[in-house]
């Protein structure tokens, strides 16, 4: 009875292991924030704190959500359809579309340790501020208080992996890759993009739905900017 | 009275048309100048008041131009104002506006026309306590640092990023001073002999050192 269990367990344990297998590979992105990955997505503020961020300690600004108003650009709320974000890797650029109007053209800064992956995406959850560590040695880094966070995801970058558009208080040399992953932008620009984008904010906390899905993102090595027509994205 | 003889007929012509030019001649000298008449517009008087007359503006000679960048958190400003002045330099004042919307100068300096202040897209520090100023000039740029509140450093209103660096006699050229890798920590990349890419370095403010990176910016 045992040689006749034998080819089927061989059979068995081979599929296991093409399974074990496949599921590794398809983990090849990794978080874009090593230790905090996606561990809380809800609003994170912590006032008086302090951050490291290249062996540096960082004062972090306080947050003080209730002298703030929660402010939409209005009269867009039906139209998260028309509503396009581009960012050009080449250039360290962000452009906010809305249709072919160009809401805001400003410089960003993408992964110089880890990448920030190329794709087409989408924003799924909106937190006013939260908490940002990863890296080891020198590139240890530990930041309360990020402002201003779009994460984003595509069929494959999963929403597990943590990439976001936010602001960024610890460095301003935007114009050059200083992320692990994620996109910065100067804080006031955040500002605006997160007030802009889908879904509307309604709490310090927001998810896309079926009725306000989440504002597109493409994230491009080169972007081609033709005036009339919608910027083309270069592979 | 005698008959004048045929052959003195040439003489008394002579003198009859001489004496007759002269006359005419007289009369054509000195004839009165003929009566103009003018024509007479009455015209009504005005009195003219004893105010000075309004002069016309004249349109400013020396232009002025502006420009100015904010903090990454948008609650201060840097500007720099620029005046062309008559001698061909152009001035260039540096100033910075608080929370309170209130403007301080702290440096200014007039400068030949091809020269000029410029203020880079991450001039401020992320604390803005400080901020950086690109001098541009056709040969080259240099990078000075401010203190925000306009307070000197130990060796003067402003650190000359260049010139420290010359006297630490690294075997690279700087290429930019490109931004803020941390409050008090200037991003500066270089360039070798050949035109290609340096090593980068972080310039240290507040110890005014050199820290050359293992990563290229």
């Amino acid at each position: 009875m045992v040689k006749h269990l034998i080819l089927p367990s061989i059979v068995v344990l081979l599929f296991i292991g093409f399974l074990l297998s496949f599921f590794l590979t398809k983990q090849k992105i990794a978080c874009a924030n090593s230790i905090s990955c996606t561990n809380n997505l809800s609003t994170l503020i912590e006032n008086d704190a302090q951050g490291i961020f290249l062996g540096q300690i960082v004062d972090v600004p306080d947050i003080n959500p209730s002298s703030e108003k929660m402010s939409t650009v209005l009269g867009e709320t039906d139209q998260a359809s028309s509503k396009h974000i581009y960012v050009d890797l080449a250039q360290q650029k962000l452009y906010a579309f809305d249709g072919d109007k160009l809401f805001l053209e400003t410089l960003v800064s993408t992964g110089k340790w880890g990448r920030t992956p190329p794709g087409e995406y989408r924003i799924w959850v909106k937190i006013r501020s939260t908490r940002m560590s990863g890296g080891s040695g020198n590139d240890a880094y530990d930041l309360p208080n990020v402002p201003f966070n779009m994460f984003f995801y595509s069929p494959q970058v999963p929403k597990s992996r943590g990439y976001a558009l936010h602001g960024a208080y610890w460095h301003n040399n935007f114009g050059h890759e200083m992320s692990h992953g994620c996109v910065n932008m100067r804080p006031i620009d955040a500002e605006q993009i997160y007030n802009w984008t889908n879904p509307i904010s309604q709490k310090s906390t927001t998810y896309e739905s079926v009725d306000d899905p989440g504002t597109q993102i493409s994230i491009c090595n080169q972007i081609l900017l033709n005036q009339g027509t919608n910027p083309v994205c270069l592979e | 009275m005698s008959r004048i003889n045929r052959h003195q007929y040439p003489t008394v012509l002579f003198s009859l048309i001489l004496i007759t030019g002269l006359i005419s001649s007289y009369f054509l000298l000195n004839r009165p100048a003929k009566n103009k008449i003018v024509k007479q517009i009455s015209m009504p008087v005005i009195l003219v008041s004893q105010t000075p007359l309004p002069t016309p503006s004249v349109a400013p000679l020396f232009k002025k131009w502006s420009e100015s960048q904010p903090s990454i958190d948008g609650s201060i400003e840097l500007i720099v104002e620029y005046h062309e002045l008559p001698n061909s330099q152009v001035s260039n004042s540096i100033f910075v506006k608080n929370k309170e919307k209130e403007k301080q100068l702290i440096f200014t300096q007039d400068l030949i026309i091809d020269d000029q202040m410029k203020i880079p897209f991450n001039t401020w520090s992320p604390d803005e306590t400080h901020f950086f100023i690109e001098k541009q000039t056709p040969i080259d740029s240099r990078y000075l640092v401010f203190k925000t509140s306009g307070e000197q450093f130990k060796d003067g209103l402003f650190l000359d990023v260049n010139e420290y660096f010359n006297q630490k006699e690294i075997p690279f050229a700087i290429d930019k001073v490109t931004g803020w890798a941390a409050p008090g920590l200037l991003l500066v990349t270089t360039l070798k002999d050949d035109q290609t890419k340096g090593p980068s370095y972080w310039f240290e403010i507040n110890s005014l050192k050199f820290i050359q990176l293992s990563t290229q910016f």
